[in-house]
Protein backbone atom coordinates (compact mmCIF):
# COMPACT_ATOMS: atom_id res chain seq x y z
CA UNK A 1 0.00 0.00 0.00
CA UNK A 2 2.75 2.44 1.03
CA UNK A 3 4.98 1.21 -1.81
CA UNK A 4 2.15 1.68 -4.31
CA UNK A 5 1.63 5.22 -3.04
CA UNK A 6 5.35 5.96 -3.36
CA UNK A 7 5.41 4.57 -6.93
CA UNK A 8 2.32 6.61 -7.82
CA UNK A 9 3.95 9.73 -6.38
CA UNK A 10 7.19 9.07 -8.27
CA UNK A 11 5.29 8.52 -11.52
CA UNK A 12 3.37 11.76 -11.04
CA UNK A 13 6.56 13.69 -10.24
CA UNK A 14 8.42 12.29 -13.25
CA UNK A 15 5.43 12.96 -15.53
CA UNK A 16 4.90 16.52 -14.30
CA UNK A 17 8.54 17.40 -14.69
CA UNK A 18 9.06 15.37 -17.88
CA UNK A 19 12.07 13.63 -16.33
CA UNK A 20 11.07 9.98 -16.94
CA UNK A 21 13.43 9.65 -19.91
CA UNK A 22 16.22 11.49 -18.10
CA UNK A 23 15.99 9.17 -15.08
CA UNK A 24 15.94 6.12 -17.38
CA UNK A 25 18.97 7.41 -19.30
CA UNK A 26 20.88 8.16 -16.09
CA UNK A 27 20.01 4.68 -14.77
CA UNK A 28 21.24 2.97 -17.89
CA UNK A 29 24.44 5.03 -18.21
CA UNK A 30 25.34 4.78 -14.55
CA UNK A 31 24.73 1.03 -14.39
CA UNK A 32 27.12 0.75 -17.34
CA UNK A 33 29.71 3.05 -15.73
CA UNK A 34 29.41 1.42 -12.32
CA UNK A 35 29.76 -2.10 -13.72
CA UNK A 36 32.84 -1.06 -15.71
CA UNK A 37 34.46 0.54 -12.66
CA UNK A 38 33.64 -2.60 -10.65
CA UNK A 39 35.16 -5.00 -13.15
CA UNK A 40 38.18 -2.72 -13.58
CA UNK A 41 38.75 -2.83 -9.85
CA UNK A 42 38.32 -6.59 -9.65
CA UNK A 43 40.76 -7.21 -12.51
CA UNK A 44 43.20 -4.72 -10.99
CA UNK A 45 43.07 -6.53 -7.65
CA UNK A 46 43.37 -9.94 -9.25
CA UNK A 47 46.29 -9.14 -11.51
CA UNK A 48 48.20 -7.23 -8.82
CA UNK A 49 48.28 -10.32 -6.59
CA UNK A 50 46.75 -11.49 -3.33
CA UNK A 51 44.91 -8.99 -1.13
CA UNK A 52 43.08 -9.68 2.08
CA UNK A 53 39.39 -8.81 2.01
CA UNK A 54 40.03 -5.95 4.45
CA UNK A 55 42.35 -4.20 2.03
CA UNK A 56 39.84 -4.83 -0.77
CA UNK A 57 37.11 -3.21 1.34
CA UNK A 58 39.38 -0.32 2.27
CA UNK A 59 40.00 0.32 -1.42
CA UNK A 60 36.40 -0.13 -2.59
CA UNK A 61 34.52 1.82 0.08
CA UNK A 62 36.21 5.18 -0.66
CA UNK A 63 35.60 4.56 -4.36
CA UNK A 64 31.89 3.90 -3.69
CA UNK A 65 31.66 7.07 -1.60
CA UNK A 66 33.37 9.03 -4.37
CA UNK A 67 31.02 7.61 -7.02
CA UNK A 68 27.97 8.34 -4.85
CA UNK A 69 28.91 11.96 -4.18
CA UNK A 70 30.06 12.61 -7.73
CA UNK A 71 26.88 11.04 -9.20
CA UNK A 72 24.55 12.93 -6.86
CA UNK A 73 26.25 16.31 -7.10
CA UNK A 74 26.69 16.28 -10.87
CA UNK A 75 23.07 15.34 -11.55
CA UNK A 76 21.71 17.63 -8.82
CA UNK A 77 23.45 20.75 -10.14
CA UNK A 78 22.49 20.15 -13.77
CA UNK A 79 18.93 18.99 -13.05
CA UNK A 80 18.24 21.88 -10.67
CA UNK A 81 19.29 24.31 -13.40
CA UNK A 82 17.12 22.44 -15.95
CA UNK A 83 14.08 22.56 -13.65
CA UNK A 84 14.58 26.26 -12.88
CA UNK A 85 14.77 26.95 -16.61
CA UNK A 86 11.62 24.88 -17.24
CA UNK A 87 9.71 26.82 -14.56
CA UNK A 88 10.89 30.18 -15.98
CA UNK A 89 9.77 29.05 -19.46
CA UNK A 90 6.33 28.09 -18.12
CA UNK A 91 6.06 31.37 -16.22
CA UNK A 92 6.73 33.28 -19.42
CA UNK A 93 4.20 31.17 -21.34
CA UNK A 94 1.39 31.42 -18.78
CA UNK A 95 2.31 34.88 -17.42
CA UNK A 96 1.84 33.55 -13.91
CA UNK A 97 4.07 33.04 -10.89
CA UNK A 98 4.84 29.33 -10.58
CA UNK A 99 6.36 29.23 -7.10
CA UNK A 100 4.03 27.42 -4.73
CA UNK A 101 2.46 25.38 -7.53
CA UNK A 102 2.67 21.60 -7.66
CA UNK A 103 4.90 21.98 -10.75
CA UNK A 104 7.51 23.88 -8.74
CA UNK A 105 7.49 21.38 -5.87
CA UNK A 106 7.55 18.46 -8.33
CA UNK A 107 10.61 20.10 -9.91
CA UNK A 108 12.43 20.09 -6.57
CA UNK A 109 11.44 16.48 -5.89
CA UNK A 110 12.41 15.37 -9.40
CA UNK A 111 15.85 16.95 -8.98
CA UNK A 112 16.42 14.85 -5.86
CA UNK A 113 14.99 11.64 -7.38
CA UNK A 114 17.00 11.96 -10.58
CA UNK A 115 20.19 12.70 -8.60
CA UNK A 116 19.57 9.63 -6.45
CA UNK A 117 19.04 7.48 -9.55
CA UNK A 118 22.29 8.82 -11.02
CA UNK A 119 24.20 8.22 -7.81
CA UNK A 120 22.75 4.94 -6.54
CA UNK A 121 22.74 3.15 -9.91
CA UNK A 122 26.51 3.49 -10.24
CA UNK A 123 27.16 2.66 -6.58
CA UNK A 124 24.93 -0.43 -6.74
CA UNK A 125 26.53 -1.66 -9.96
CA UNK A 126 30.10 -1.22 -8.65
CA UNK A 127 29.20 -2.87 -5.35
CA UNK A 128 27.41 -5.78 -7.03
CA UNK A 129 30.29 -6.48 -9.40
CA UNK A 130 33.02 -6.29 -6.75
CA UNK A 131 31.13 -8.19 -3.99
CA UNK A 132 31.81 -11.76 -5.29
CA UNK A 133 35.55 -11.09 -5.47
CA UNK A 134 35.60 -9.62 -1.96
CA UNK A 135 33.48 -12.50 -0.66
CA UNK A 136 35.79 -15.06 -2.26
CA UNK A 137 38.67 -13.37 -0.48
CA UNK A 138 36.79 -13.23 2.84
CA UNK A 139 35.73 -16.89 2.62
CA UNK A 140 39.24 -17.95 1.57
CA UNK A 141 37.83 -19.40 -1.65
CA UNK A 142 39.72 -19.43 -4.91
CA UNK A 143 39.98 -15.83 -6.17
CA UNK A 144 39.26 -17.09 -9.70
CA UNK A 145 35.79 -18.14 -8.56
CA UNK A 146 35.13 -14.62 -7.32
CA UNK A 147 36.55 -13.19 -10.53
CA UNK A 148 34.32 -15.35 -12.75
CA UNK A 149 31.23 -14.52 -10.70
CA UNK A 150 32.11 -10.81 -10.83
CA UNK A 151 32.46 -11.08 -14.60
CA UNK A 152 29.07 -12.81 -14.91
CA UNK A 153 27.39 -10.12 -12.78
CA UNK A 154 29.15 -7.41 -14.80
CA UNK A 155 27.94 -8.91 -18.09
CA UNK A 156 24.40 -9.23 -16.68
CA UNK A 157 24.41 -5.57 -15.58
CA UNK A 158 25.79 -4.41 -18.92
CA UNK A 159 23.09 -6.40 -20.70
CA UNK A 160 20.46 -4.89 -18.39
CA UNK A 161 21.78 -1.42 -19.16
CA UNK A 162 21.68 -2.16 -22.88
CA UNK A 163 18.22 -3.69 -22.74
CA UNK A 164 16.85 -0.57 -20.98
CA UNK A 165 18.27 1.59 -23.77
CA UNK A 166 16.95 -0.80 -26.44
CA UNK A 167 13.49 -1.03 -24.93
CA UNK A 168 13.01 2.72 -24.60
CA UNK A 169 14.46 3.68 -27.97
CA UNK A 170 12.83 0.79 -29.82
CA UNK A 171 16.18 -0.19 -31.41
CA UNK A 172 15.98 -3.77 -30.17
CA UNK A 173 16.65 -5.13 -26.71
CA UNK A 174 19.01 -7.92 -27.80
CA UNK A 175 21.07 -5.70 -30.07
CA UNK A 176 21.76 -2.99 -27.48
CA UNK A 177 22.26 -5.57 -24.71
CA UNK A 178 24.90 -7.33 -26.83
CA UNK A 179 26.55 -4.00 -27.69
CA UNK A 180 26.89 -3.07 -24.02
CA UNK A 181 28.09 -6.55 -23.05
CA UNK A 182 30.56 -6.40 -25.95
CA UNK A 183 31.93 -3.12 -24.58
CA UNK A 184 32.48 -4.93 -21.27
CA UNK A 185 34.40 -7.73 -22.99
CA UNK A 186 36.56 -5.17 -24.84
CA UNK A 187 37.25 -3.35 -21.56
CA UNK A 188 38.22 -6.61 -19.84
CA UNK A 189 40.58 -7.50 -22.72
CA UNK A 190 42.18 -4.03 -22.58
CA UNK A 191 42.63 -4.25 -18.80
CA UNK A 192 44.36 -7.64 -19.11
CA UNK A 193 46.54 -6.37 -21.96
CA UNK A 194 47.62 -3.17 -20.19
CA UNK A 195 48.09 -4.82 -16.79
CA UNK A 196 50.21 -7.63 -18.21
CA UNK A 197 52.35 -5.12 -20.13
CA UNK A 198 53.17 -3.24 -16.90
CA UNK B 1 -44.25 33.74 12.88
CA UNK B 2 -41.69 32.19 10.53
CA UNK B 3 -38.92 34.34 9.09
CA UNK B 4 -37.38 33.80 5.64
CA UNK B 5 -33.66 34.24 5.02
CA UNK B 6 -32.24 34.17 1.49
CA UNK B 7 -28.80 33.20 0.29
CA UNK B 8 -27.26 32.35 -3.04
CA UNK B 9 -25.16 29.45 -4.16
CA UNK B 10 -23.07 28.96 -7.28
CA UNK B 11 -24.07 25.64 -8.85
CA UNK B 12 -22.27 25.95 -12.17
CA UNK B 13 -19.30 27.94 -13.35
CA UNK B 14 -17.68 27.93 -16.78
CA UNK B 15 -14.01 28.95 -16.89
CA UNK B 16 -11.47 29.60 -19.58
CA UNK B 17 -8.14 28.38 -18.17
CA UNK B 18 -4.58 28.55 -19.46
CA UNK B 19 -2.43 25.70 -18.21
CA UNK B 20 0.90 23.99 -18.96
CA UNK B 21 0.73 20.61 -20.76
CA UNK B 22 1.49 18.87 -17.46
CA UNK B 23 -0.52 17.97 -15.43
CA UNK B 24 -2.63 16.69 -18.30
CA UNK B 25 -6.34 17.47 -18.60
CA UNK B 26 -7.32 14.31 -16.69
CA UNK B 27 -5.13 15.01 -13.66
CA UNK B 28 -5.97 18.69 -13.83
CA UNK B 29 -9.72 17.97 -13.79
CA UNK B 30 -9.26 15.44 -10.97
CA UNK B 31 -7.47 18.13 -8.98
CA UNK B 32 -10.39 20.53 -9.46
CA UNK B 33 -12.91 17.77 -8.74
CA UNK B 34 -11.22 17.08 -5.39
CA UNK B 35 -12.60 20.39 -4.10
CA UNK B 36 -15.45 20.25 -1.60
CA UNK B 37 -18.85 20.86 -3.19
CA UNK B 38 -17.76 19.97 -6.72
CA UNK B 39 -19.94 17.22 -8.22
CA UNK B 40 -18.85 17.23 -11.83
CA UNK B 41 -16.03 18.67 -13.93
CA UNK B 42 -16.43 18.76 -17.69
CA UNK B 43 -13.18 19.79 -19.42
CA UNK B 44 -12.30 20.28 -23.04
CA UNK B 45 -9.17 21.54 -24.77
CA UNK B 46 -9.78 24.63 -26.87
CA UNK B 47 -6.27 25.43 -28.06
CA UNK B 48 -2.80 23.91 -27.84
CA UNK B 49 0.41 25.95 -27.97
CA UNK B 50 4.06 24.95 -27.63
CA UNK B 51 4.18 25.25 -23.84
CA UNK B 52 0.55 25.69 -22.84
CA UNK B 53 -3.03 24.78 -23.63
CA UNK B 54 -6.30 26.61 -23.14
CA UNK B 55 -9.10 24.54 -21.66
CA UNK B 56 -12.75 25.14 -20.93
CA UNK B 57 -13.81 23.92 -17.51
CA UNK B 58 -17.47 23.45 -16.69
CA UNK B 59 -17.75 22.85 -12.97
CA UNK B 60 -21.03 21.70 -11.43
CA UNK B 61 -21.72 21.39 -7.76
CA UNK B 62 -23.28 23.00 -4.75
CA UNK B 63 -22.11 26.22 -3.16
CA UNK B 64 -19.00 26.47 -5.34
CA UNK B 65 -16.32 28.87 -4.16
CA UNK B 66 -14.63 30.84 -6.94
CA UNK B 67 -11.71 31.65 -4.60
CA UNK B 68 -11.13 27.98 -3.78
CA UNK B 69 -11.36 27.00 -7.45
CA UNK B 70 -8.90 29.76 -8.38
CA UNK B 71 -6.56 28.58 -5.62
CA UNK B 72 -6.57 24.95 -6.78
CA UNK B 73 -6.10 25.97 -10.44
CA UNK B 74 -3.09 28.10 -9.45
CA UNK B 75 -1.65 25.22 -7.43
CA UNK B 76 -1.98 23.02 -10.53
CA UNK B 77 0.01 25.60 -12.49
CA UNK B 78 -2.94 27.12 -14.39
CA UNK B 79 -4.48 30.58 -14.56
CA UNK B 80 -8.12 31.59 -15.01
CA UNK B 81 -8.39 33.74 -18.13
CA UNK B 82 -12.07 34.48 -17.80
CA UNK B 83 -15.28 33.40 -16.14
CA UNK B 84 -17.49 32.74 -19.14
CA UNK B 85 -20.73 31.66 -17.47
CA UNK B 86 -22.17 31.15 -14.04
CA UNK B 87 -25.38 29.67 -12.63
CA UNK B 88 -26.51 30.92 -9.25
CA UNK B 89 -29.39 29.42 -7.31
CA UNK B 90 -31.29 31.22 -4.63
CA UNK B 91 -31.76 29.29 -1.43
CA UNK B 92 -34.48 30.13 1.03
CA UNK B 93 -34.11 29.20 4.65
CA UNK B 94 -36.99 29.23 7.14
CA UNK B 95 -36.13 30.43 10.59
Amino acid sequence: MVLRRIIKRLNLTFTLTETTDIARRYFSLQIFDGAMVGIGLVFGFHISGFHGYESLLRAIIPILIGIAISGYTGAFVSERAEQAYRIRRLERATLTEMSGTMLASAGTQATIFVSLVNSLSAVTATALVSTPYILASALKALPEHGLYLSMIICLALLSLSGSVVGKTTGIGVLRTALQMAGAGVVAAALIILVESAL
Amino acid sequence: MSEHRESTSITRIVLDVLKPHQPNIVDFSRGVASLRGVKKVDSSVLEVDAETETIKLVIDGADLSVEKIDEVIKRLGGAIHSIDAVVIEKLEHKK
